[in-house]
């Protein structure tokens, strides 16, 4: 009766969205970010047996894969062009530097370790959703250091996601096939945005009412939609899993680039991915968390991962000791250190294109899970001490 | 070519003494004697809304036909005959601020609100703290037009004497050596505008007219040259081609990027009755209020605010009191929706002759549409740093 019970789709779906009810204030107690407490959740329920089979599996599969791309369009939604653009040059191109002294960092350690390249792409991700906050928090939003740690952590986020792509289609699809389908993205991402700019200068009035709060038809939310479900149709046709991340990714990047500032709009898409679509993507990581893989040998992969983690990070941030005291470089290398979201996402990515193996994969969810909740803290507490 | 004045009270007689070959047409035959002390000036009594008696003056070979009566029905009946007989330039006084708009519809460019213009000039003297802080200062004094073609002298010359007169400010022009000098004197003077021209040589012009940013600002650099200091440079608005919008080649845009001033697009070429101001909450937005209350106050404008996102409170307040202290009616619009959105709506109704924004996106408004808004705007668009 219990099996037939946790099998039904619904009763999986109401447990999983009590969970992610409750998870965000007990999280929020303890003090670490929702999504890790998702992850434990999903850790748990999974050690518990609770696993759905057949119609559920399904169901709960499709959702939390529908969550990973409505996960990276928020990513997208988060990276703010403008910051880049009213900066100038100077901060885009140290943020370059830093990324590439990142990535070739990586590249060169995982090789040297005996890991692919793919390993170097996912390390050399950060977490703008935890960037953010936490340079708000501490008050440097608007210095010249905090913005420059953001668009450090904006080019690491973009790059990486689209040398992810360009890695995997050229891994599994041929260097010319995989090259044509990245610039076709890019070309229908150009279209898409200079079409969207018309459209904001000549139809201003049609647009307007998309963004107001009393629109009973939510308008913009389903332009949203249909906007970034465009590009995860196309890759289904196309049958490629990392052109529906990058498409949604641009996809998010376009709203942003478009119509940023917004809030309402933005506000209703947040709601709609974080108050359900993404804890399912989150819970459902943690439910397929390979403890068996971790306990084989995932586990000597952790303080390894940990160590690069944080020094391909923290020595291209060294850079910043141009304009800023040790003190700050290091504290914004620990910062940019941190992942959360996208090297999840990335490590699931990875798994199911067979790039990483379930030991790597739940050594990678571990990595996120301790960085998110230390970076952040690290980075508070060496600018409270100042 | 000839100038019919309608009025000849103060006004129109000391216009008519500054324009020589000018017809003036004054109702009351008491005014005759002293009227024709003017040299050079005719003197026709009359009613100079009267068509029959304006077709026996001739209408053919006027070139400016204005109108100076304190009636703004005379005025106006006299301009639509004016505009009847495709006079190419007629100036009406207007006393009601109110009245305008059937002036505007009769297609009258030039209009002038002395009544409210002279309340602001002497609000400005009489309030306390005259020359402190207290007082409304003028938006500009000295003003840059560089004549990039002789297109200009008939649209951003043209504006910047209007700004000029209003903001009694002077002109400086940097024009290529065949411009028509004396058109260019001759309509300053009607405005009473201080006017110099810089006679450039066609080759420098050329570059100027390609690079106006070229090695720094080269319009600026060369009045420099001059000693002058230019505080509002006005251009004539740019035609630019799609493959140039995608490549950002835009003059204009690379003059608002290198000027230390205000740059002001020409595209109304006529005084200012409503002015947008758009705010966010960057501190450029300091500078937009600050400027459109000033050119508000000049020109007897009304001022709208769009408030684009939680701005300082404080800001808003100060710019009331400034509007308060100016004579400027000032309305505010508190945007809800997407900022970008509703300031494009704004700037497109056709409610507006300016529209004051940021030189470059800092706040919410972003730097991309704020060059949209400078190319493609139906009305005039101020810069400020």
């Amino acid at each position: 009766m219990l099996m037939t019970l946790i099998m039904n789709p619904y009763i999986l779906l109401l447990a999983i969205a009590v969970f992610a009810f409750i998870i965000p204030i007990l999280s929020g107690r303890i003090g670490v970010p929702a999504v890790v407490g998702e992850i434990i959740c999903g850790i748990l329920l999974g050690l518990l047996g609770f696993s759905p089979e057949a119609e559920g599996r399904i169901i709960i599969d499709f959702l939390a894969s529908f969550g990973l791309i409505y996960l990276m369009f928020l990513v997208g939604l988060e990276i703010d062009f403008s910051k880049v653009e009213l900066h100038g040059a100077k901060l885009f191109i140290f943020g370059t530097f830093i990324f590439i002294i990142t990535l070739g960092i990586s590249i060169f350690l995982t090789t040297k370790l005996g890991f692919g390249l793919y390993l170097a792409l996912v390390l050399s991700t950060s977490a703008v959703g935890l960037t953010v906050p936490t340079i708000r928090e501490v008050g440097l939003l608007k210095s010249d250091f905090g913005q420059t740690i953001l668009i450090s952590a904006f080019i690491a986020d973009f790059a990486t996601v689209v040398l992810v792509t360009v890695f995997t289609l050229h891994f599994k699809e041929g260097a010319t096939w995989g090259m044509f389908l990245i610039t076709l993205v890019f070309i229908l991402f150009f279209i898409a945005y200079y079409v969207g700019k018309l459209a904001i200068w000549h139809y201003p009035e049609r647009l307007s009412a998309w963004f107001k709060s009393d629109q009973p038809s939510e308008m913009g939310v389903r332009a949203a939609f249909a906007l970034l479900l465009i590009f995860v149709a196309l890759a289904e046709i196309a049958d490629i899993k990392a052109i529906a991340i990058l498409g949604a990714f641009l996809a998010g990047v376009m709203l942003s680039l478009l119509f940023r500032g917004g809030t309402v709009l933005e506000q209703k898409l947040y709601g709609i991915g974080y108050g359900f679509l993404i804890p399912i993507f989150f819970i459902s990581v943690g439910m397929q968390f390979d403890l068996g893989a971790l306990a084989r040998g995932g586990i000597y992969l952790v303080p390894m991962l940990l160590v690069l983690a944080f020094v391909v990070k923290i020595v291209p941030s060294l850079l910043f000791l141009i304009r800023h005291s040790l003190n700050d470089s290091i504290s914004a290398g620990v910062l940019l250190s941190s992942r959360l979201s996208l090297i999840i996402a990335m490590a699931a990515v990875g798994l199911e294109l067979g790039l990483v193996d379930t030991a790597m994969e739940s050594a990678i969810i571990v990595l996120a899970l301790i960085t998110s909740i230390s970076c952040p803290t690290i980075f508070r507490r060496m600018h409270q001490r100042k | 070519m000839r100038n019919v004045i309608i009025g000849g009270g103060r006004a129109g007689r000391d216009l008519a003494a500054q324009l020589p070959e000018s017809v003036i047409i004054e109702i009351n035959s008491e005014k005759r004697e002293e009227l024709s002390e003017l040299a050079g000036v005719e003197v026709i009594i009359g009613d100079g809304s009267n068509e029959e008696l304006l077709t026996r003056v001739g209408l053919e070979d006027v070139e400016t036909f204005i109108s100076l009566t304190s009636n703004d029905d005379i005025n106006y009946r006299a301009a639509a005959i004016a505009k009847k007989y495709k006079v190419p330039k007629i100036i009406v006084r207007v006393e009601n601020p109110e009245d305008s708009e059937r002036f505007q519809k009769l297609g009258v460019e030039s209009i002038m609100f002395p009544t409210k213009i002279v309340a602001n000039l002497i609000g400005d003297m009489i309030r306390p703290g005259f020359g402190a802080r207290a007082k409304i200062r003028t938006p500009f004094e000295k003003i840059l037009v560089p004549i990039m073609s002789s297109d200009t002298v008939e649209n951003a010359f043209k504006e910047a004497l209007f700004v000029a007169s209003a903001a009694r400010a002077e002109v400086t022009a940097v024009s290529f050596p065949g411009v028509d000098r004396r058109k260019m004197e001759f309509e300053a003077m009607e405005l009473g505008v201080p006017l110099r021209i810089l006679i450039e040589e066609e080759k420098m012009m050329n570059i100027i007219k390609k690079h106006l940013h070229y090695r720094g600002c080269i319009i600026l650099d060369i009045v420099k040259e001059h000693l002058y200091y230019p505080d509002c440079i006005i251009i004539d608005h740019e035609e630019l081609g799609i493959l140039d919008k995608l490549f950002n080649r835009s003059v204009v845009l690379k003059l608002i990027k290198c000027a230390s001033c205000p740059v002001l697009v020409a595209r109304t070429f006529s005084y200012y009755k409503n002015i947008l101001a758009v705010l966010d909450s960057s501190k450029a937005s300091e500078s937009v209020g600050m400027y459109a209350v000033q050119v508000a106050h000049s020109c007897g404008a009304d001022l709208h605010l769009l408030i684009l996102e939680n701005v300082l409170g404080e800001l808003i307040e100060e710019l009331k009191k400034g509007g308060e202290k100016g004579n400027v009616r000032i309305i505010e619009k508190w945007v809800e929706g997407n900022p970008n959105i509703e300031a494009v709506k704004e700037v497109k109704s056709s409610n507006y002759e300016l529209a004051v924004i940021p030189w470059r996106g800092t706040g919410v408004i972003r730097s991309d549409l704020i060059r949209k808004i400078v190319n493609d705007a139906p009305c005039s668009v101020l810069t400020v740093v």
